[in-house]
């Protein structure tokens, strides 16, 4: 998966798990008050399955992973890194 | 705590009907009536795979399929809540142990928790804090390579009898999760008797005074405590207990297809006059619809499906209030005979209310089901 198809999938995911029409890539989804009590769940479960990932426990600090853009270097980190499973 | 990482086949619901048939029915009022679930039968239930359900095939445990998981909860919960309930407090320390725990700490508590050798707990409740996690009150202090814990917990299902407590606190203000063994010196464990329902769930209440654990013991990030190990456990409790009370339903309507056929009033079984045919008639389709919300949610989760998480609410949600809905129909139905004490209906209608306030109460589900949906 490539940059832009990963920015897509991660866009979607935000857009629909938090329920908000339009995301910008920079977008900070703390400060703009979405995030709700399930959310973190919901995306350690979205980006390992979507990606094949094993996501480690410093991934899931919530104040590195605010925005699209983090999350997708995020994802491209570990998909260079080869920390993907099976 | 020798415990060796040998996998335990994994355990078909056929077995564990069979199992539940032969070993918890017929111990079913002894362990309402007495408050408890005997120790040995935590034993049994390892041999059948029950205690591991949670826990991966690599540290010794079944890690069965939510499909599987969800039959086997219902065979459970037909069986005897207070069992299922307890299983799924085994899931609700295993899963977030698995997912956030150290590897230490999963060599160490995995094996011997699937093998029935440790019993788990899980601490969240207090006194005055229920729902609102984000606000409980018992402090972690970090000190000296040790984490000091103060404060109390109620209503902790198999308090009485577990050997380790994952217990939530708040460190400078953010969440943890910490494991505390029976016994730490600072942890004191009040039997909390005369539970309405659920009685065999042998609940305490912890009071932690200055009780200090080593810093490794920590489950998870410090600021992971409630985000992510509380809500990780809260969801799989959510998934079992709803498939729970499917069978708890599914049993009420097996006691009440049963009572209407055999008791005859005005010439005919019950069960031949329409009025109790629609009482039977609705158990029939809100179980049905009860059970397919569990399967829907569980095909889901095993997807990793990020609507999983909503579709446990809604399943949790709808089945819990099935089961009530069950369980006061069958009571209407038995009459007199159903309300007397040692009679599987009455416990269950004890039980069934009882499986709308754990794991989130209905009104929470309604909340977080119009969150999720942003109403």
């Amino acid at each position: 998966m490539n940059h832009e198809e990963i920015k897509q999938q991660v866009t979607e995911f935000l857009t629909r798990s938090l329920r908000t029409k339009e995301l910008k890539d920079d977008d900070n989804i703390l400060e703009l008050g979405l995030v709700h009590s399930l959310f973190m769940i919901q995306l350690i479960m979205f980006i390992e399955k979507t990606f094949h990932l094993e996501l480690e426990e410093e991934d899931l600090d919530m104040d590195n992973i605010k925005t699209v853009n983090d999350l997708v270097v995020l994802i491209e980190r570990h998909q260079q890194t080869g920390a993907a499973f099976q | 705590m020798n415990t060796p990482l040998k996998a335990t086949s994994a355990p078909a619901a056929e077995a564990v009907r069979r199992f539940v048939e032969s070993r918890v029915m017929p111990l079913a009022v002894q362990m309402d009536q007495e408050q408890e679930i005997p120790r040995i039968l935590f034993t049994e239930m390892a041999a059948e795979g029950l205690t591991g359900l949670a826990v991966p095939v690599k540290y010794g445990g079944t890690a069965v399929d939510y499909a599987t998981l969800g039959a086997i909860h219902e065979e459970l919960g037909r069986g005897l809540a207070s069992v299922q309930n307890a299983c799924t407090v085994f899931g609700m320390v295993c899963k977030p142990l698995s997912r956030f725990g150290s590897e230490a700490q999963k060599d160490k508590w995995l094996p011997a928790i699937a093998a029935g050798e440790v019993i788990p707990a899980i601490a969240i409740t207090e006194p005055g804090v229920g729902s609102d996690i984000s606000k409980l009150e018992t402090e972690a202090v970090q000190e000296d390579g040790q984490i000091i814990l103060n404060g109390s917990k109620k209503y902790i299902t198999l308090g009485q009898i577990a050997d380790l407590f994952l217990v939530f606190a708040r460190l400078n203000g953010r969440g943890v999760a910490v494991l505390v063994e029976r016994g730490t010196p600072g942890l004191r464990i009040n039997p909390l008797r005369g539970l309405m329902g659920l009685r065999a769930n042998m609940l305490a209440e912890l009071t932690f005074e200055n009780c200090s654990v080593p810093v490794e013991n920590l489950v998870g990030k410090i600021g992971f405590g409630f985000t992510h190990v509380a809500n990780y456990a809260l969801d799989e409790g959510r998934y079992t207990t709803a498939c729970g009370s499917v069978g708890l339903a599914q049993a009420c309507l097996e006691h009440s297809f049963h009572y209407t056929g055999e008791r005859f009033q005005f010439g005919e079984p019950l069960r031949k006059h329409q009025l109790v045919q629609k009482m039977l008639s609705e158990m029939i389709t809100e179980t049905k619809a009860a059970r397919e919300l569990c399967a829907a949610a569980g095909r889901l989760r095993e997807q990793g499906d990020p609507a999983a998480i909503t579709e446990t609410l809604v399943a949790k949600y709808h089945a819990s209030k099935t089961a009530v809905h069950a369980a006061d129909h069958a009571l209407q139905l038995h009459g007199a005979s159903g309300c007397m004490n040692g009679n599987p209906v009455e416990r269950l209608y004890r039980d069934a209310k009882i499986m709308e306030i754990i794991e989130g109460t209905s009104q929470m589900h309604e909340l977080q089901i119009a969150r999720t949906f942003r109403l």
